[in-house]
C-alpha cells in the first residue's frame, strides 16, 4: 500500500470518534449521518493533497469535515455520488447498527439535545471547546480572529450550562 | 450536567469500543477503495458534463453552419449565423461563470468557504435573472428567422413560430423556477451562516 494511502486511513482511524460525533451534531437522522459521514470520507481524500505536511490535522480534518457538514443540503449531487447502498457489506457485515448506539447514553443525548439548540456555527465551536482544542485552532477552522471566537465562545458557553443545567424531562 | 462533565462525557465517547457508522466497519483496502471510487466516480460526472456541453455546442454549430453555406434564403441564413453565434455565446458564458470563481476548497477556513459558495451562487442567479437576454432571445430570434426563411409568410410559419416562442416561454418560466426555489434559499442559507460566522459580538 503506498505511503499515501497509510497516512490517510491513519488519519481516519484516529479521527473516527470525532468525525462520527460532527456527523451525530448536523444530521438529523442515521440515515442522514450515515450520508454526511461517508460524503466527509470522500471529501477528506479529495482534499488531502493538501494536507500532507502544510497543516495541523485536526485543524485541517475539522475544516473539511465542518465545510463539508454546513454544505450537506446544498451540494445533492456530490452526496448522491458519495452514497453507498445502505445494504452494501461494508456497513452492514457484522456491525451494530447506528440507532442501537445512539440511544446508549442518556447523558449523552441531553448533551446533544443541547448543542442542536445552538445555530449552525455555534455548534462547531462548541464541538471544538469540548475537544480542547485551542482558541487560535478555533480561530484557524473557522477563519476569524481569536479575539472573536473568545467573545462568541463565552456566549455560547453561558448558553450550552443554561441549558445543561436545566432538569431533564 | 456542568461544563466539565460535559467534556469528560464528549471525550468518553471517543474510547467506545462498540462499532458503528463509521470507518471501524471496513478494512483499510475497503475504506480506501470506497473513497477512490467515489472520488474517481465524482471527477468523471464533472469530465462528462463538460464533454457533452462542448460535443452539444459544437454539434449546434455545425449544423446550423451547414445550413448558412447550403441555403438560399437570406432569413434562415441570417438565423442559422444568429443561432451559431448565440450557442457559442451561451458555450462561453456558461463555462465563464463557472471559472471566474474556483470552487472553495474545503480545508480552507469554513468563513472563506462560505463566502466563496455565495459568491458563486448569486453569479448564478445573476445568470438566471438575465436568461432571457443572453440565452433564449438570440436563439429564439435565430429560430423565427429560419421559420420564416423555411415556410414565408405562411399560417404553417405562425404555427411553428408560436411553437417556438412557447418552448422559449417555458424555458424561461423553468430558468426562474429553479432561481426562486434552488439558488435564492441556497444563497439565504450561505447569508445566514455567514452572519452566525461573522456576527458582532462586541
Amino acid at each position: 500500500m503506498p505511503d499515501r494511502d497509510d497516512k490517510f486511513v491513519q488519519l481516519v482511524r484516529e479521527n473516527d470518534a470525532r468525525l462520527r460525533k460532527i456527523c451525530r451534531v448536523y444530521a438529523d437522522d442515521v440515515e442522514a449521518q450515515r450520508d454526511l459521514y461517508q460524503e466527509i470520507l470522500v471529501e477528506l481524500w479529495r482534499s488531502f493533497s493538501s494536507f500532507e505536511g502544510n497543516a495541523q490535522p485536526s485543524t485541517w480534518l475539522y475544516r473539511v469535515a465542518l465545510n463539508t457538514a454546513l454544505s450537506h443540503d446544498r451540494s445533492r449531487a456530490v452526496r448522491d455520488e458519495a452514497t453507498l447502498d445502505p445494504d452494501h457489506p461494508v456497513w452492514a457485515d457484522g456491525v451494530n447498527r447506528p440507532d442501537e448506539r445512539l440511544d446508549r447514553d442518556e447523558k449523552l443525548d441531553r448533551l446533544y439535545t443541547a448543542i442542536d439548540r445552538l445555530d449552525d456555527v455555534d455548534k462547531a465551536l462548541v464541538m471544538m471547546y469540548l475537544d480542547e482544542k485551542s482558541y487560535r485552532e478555533m480561530a484557524d477552522v473557522l477563519g476569524l480572529s481569536e479575539s472573536h471566537v473568545g467573545v462568541k465562545l463565552h456566549r455560547v458557553k453561558n448558553k450550552l450550562a443554561s441549558w445543561l443545567e436545566e432538569t431533564p424531562a | 450536567m456542568n461544563l466539565n462533565d460535559a467534556k469528560d462525557l464528549w471525550a468518553s465517547e471517543q474510547d467506545s469500543d462498540t462499532p458503528s457508522m463509521s470507518a471501524r466497519s471496513l478494512s483499510d483496502d475497503e475504506l480506501l477503495r470506497f473513497v477512490k471510487e467515489k472520488a474517481a466516480a465524482f471527477d468523471r460526472r464533472l469530465w462528462r458534463r463538460d464533454l457533452l456541453e462542448s460535443i452539444a455546442a459544437v454539434a449546434v454549430f455545425l449544423f446550423f453552419g451547414w445550413i448558412l453555406l447550403r441555403d438560399p434564403s437570406w432569413w434562415t441564413r441570417s438565423g442559422a449565423l444568429l443561432l451559431m453565434a448565440g450557442s457559442a455565446y451561451v458555450f462561453w458564458r456558461l463555462r465563464r461563470a463557472r471559472t471566474r470563481y474556483a470552487a472553495p476548497s474545503l480545508d480552507r477556513p469554513v468563513a472563506e468557504v462560505l463566502r466563496t459558495e455565495r459568491t458563486k451562487v448569486e453569479e448564478q442567479i445573476q445568470l438566471l435573472n438575465t436568461v432571457l437576454w443572453w440565452y433564449l432571445a438570440p436563439i429564439t430570434l435565430g429560430a423565427l428567422l429560419i421559420v420564416v426563411g423555411s415556410n414565408g409568410w405562411t399560417w404553417r410559419a405562425l404555427i411553428q413560430a408560436a411553437l417556438v416562442l412557447f418552448v422559449a416561454g417555458a424555458l424561461y418560466l423553468l430558468n426562474q423556477r429553479g432561481r426562486r426555489c434552488t439558488y435564492e434559499p441556497r444563497r439565504e442559507k450561505l447569508t445566514r451562516l455567514l452572519e452566525e460566522v461573522e456576527e458582532n459580538t462586541a
